[in-house]
């Protein structure tokens, strides 16, 4: 699959995960990484650029095994961002969805 | 290959020292650590990791462009601004000269009300002192006569005054760096989805207008970026033309042509004009072209500006009625050469960028130059000061008054 097409929506997809509930580093990559084929490394920048724009924020939680985990959170801002690029994205997906199979109906 | 956590953590150090502070590098490197913990004791091997986590060059890319704009953000001096600038239009293939221009102007700006607020204050606390003195009484011996006033109030006064404009300086300078940095930041996701919607390469595309009985043509032209080029030519019966060439049109074509007695007004402009929000201008600005063509059947009055890139006009065989460009950034050439239409007048302001001007030497040319920055060379003109007059003039020849008006830049005129 394009690279271009996975870095576009990995942002939504971090948003989306956040959405449902508070993620550490790992598990987040982990979870989009299980549905999507992106290199890992590049979700944690992301998380950065995110919690630079004030979206999500982090807490610390000591973990049994090791050092304790970053969890991510999603802000109020974070939330609104959510679903907006949600209506977009689902939006811009039918569209093009539609345009896609109106072009090989054409064809055939 | 980077193949065990050691490795993968120790170019990730490599790639970032230098770019990043080192409390961010500690606290990247502490990430991509506990990443590796928690996938090892999930039963995941150090090489499966490395693979996944993608080859750290690339990761270390973007952790630099990431951090660049957040130290920024933090420090707002000047000089990281610049940096993040710097990093940002690399990264985007903006126009760095027209992103850099107006920070240039804005810095030199800003410094020259600080300095002017700083005096305020030495000035007033200077003056305040005298007055002081002078009310306690004590006879001074100074070198020069000081006057009673200004009073305390008035020296209080200054020094206050100083201080506000200092202040309100300072404030002003933040907010426009805190609005350049929300700026670039919004350019970070915007280069992430350019590939993803990315607009499609537009075939080229062509406007014509018909010459519908006018006699006369007022043309303008206003372009965002790219290499506009502007001749005499079109088909029988069309007034103008003008074709976008290869590459993706920045920002959609307006046009409209509206008959104003028996003078036809026309106006193009490609509406992504903002200087500042350029965000989809092309590394090269070469990569748009438009092309122009106007006829030689009846007079112009031409009114032509290019944002950004270089500006061809052959004009020598068009017939003018007036003449006025005025460019951004980029190279301009102007070639009148055997120009045998009527009398007109022209106003050449030109931003940054060198101009390159061929008149007729027959015509009855007066030519006054202004230039800012950058060396004037004008061959075969008599010169009077700042103007230049043809040396043999024929009775019947054309009359061209020009005003060229340069910021940064060198001048060439050439009499052919």
């Amino acid at each position: 699959m394009n690279i271009q097409f996975k870095k576009g929506v990995l942002e939504i997809c971090v948003l989306c995960a956040l959405a449902k509930k508070d993620c550490y580093g790992y598990e987040l990559v982990d979870e989009i990484s299980k549905k999507i084929d992106i290199a890992e490394g590049t979700i944690y920048p992301l998380l950065h650029r995110l919690k630079d724009e004030g979206l999500v924020t982090t807490w610390l939680q000591e973990s049994g095994e090791g050092p304790p985990r970053k969890y991510y959170r999603l802000t109020e801002t974070g939330r609104t961002k959510e679903q907006e690029q949600r209506d977009e994205w689902i939006h811009f997906a039918a569209s093009v969805s539609a345009l896609l199979e109106g072009e090989s109906h054409g064809d055939n | 290959m980077v193949t065990t956590e050691h490795e993968y953590l120790d170019t990730l150090r490599d790639r970032l020292t230098g770019y990043v502070t080192s409390e961010d590098l500690e606290e990247v490197l502490e990430e991509y650590a506990g990443h590796f913990a928690i996938g090892k004791s999930r039963g995941r091997t150090e090489e499966e990791l490395c693979k996944a986590l993608g080859s750290p060059e690339d990761v270390a890319k973007e952790i630099r462009a990431a951090y660049l704009i957040h130290k920024a953000e933090q420090t707002k001096s000047a000089g990281t601004i610049w940096q993040a600038t710097r990093a940002t239009t690399r990264l985007h293939g903006l126009n760095f000269v027209a992103v850099i221009v107006p920070f240039i102007l804005f810095a030199v700006v800003f410094s020259l009300v600080f300095i002017a607020g700083l005096a305020l204050i030495c000035g007033g606390a200077v003056l305040l002192l005298l007055a002081l003195v002078k009310l306690l009484g004590i006879a001074l011996t100074l070198p020069w006569h000081i006057s009673p006033e200004p009073g305390v109030l008035v020296s209080l006064g200054i020094f206050i005054a100083g201080i506000i404009v200092v202040a309100l300086d300072m404030w002003l300078a933040h907010f426009f760096g805190r609005l350049a940095i929300r700026h670039l930041k919004k350019k970070l996701p915007a280069k992430k989805d350019a590939g993803f919607f990315s607009p499609q390469q537009a075939a080229p595309q062509t406007i014509a207008i018909g010459r519908d009985g006018a006699a006369a043509l007022d043309l303008q032209v206003r372009v965002s970026a790219g290499e506009l080029t502007l001749g005499g030519g079109t088909g029988d019966q069309v007034l103008m033309s003008m074709t976008t060439g290869n590459g993706n049109c920045p920002g959609p074509l307006g046009y409209s042509s509206s008959m104003d007695g028996t003078t036809k007004r026309v106006w193009i402009r490609n509406r992504h004009l903002s200087w500042w929000s350029a965000h989809d201008w092309p590394a090269d600005e070469s990569a748009y072209t438009w092309d122009v063509r106007v006829s030689r059947e009846v007079p112009v009055a031409l009114d032509v500006k290019n944002h950004a890139g270089r500006t061809f006009l052959a004009l020598g065989e068009l017939n003018l009625s007036s003449l006025l460009i005025k460019n951004g950034v980029g190279e301009t050439q102007i070639d009148l050469a055997g120009y045998r239409g009527g009398n007109f007048d022209a106003t050449i302001k030109n931003g940054v960028g060198d101009l390159v001007l061929r008149m007729p030497e027959d015509c009855n040319l007066r030519l006054e130059i202004h230039s800012g920055i950058g060396g004037t060379n004008v061959r075969g003109f008599v010169v009077n000061g700042n103007v230049y007059t043809t040396s043999t003039i024929r009775p019947d020849a054309p009359r061209i008054t020009c005003l060229i008006k340069q910021g940064v830049g060198s001048i060439t005129v050439e009499a052919v």
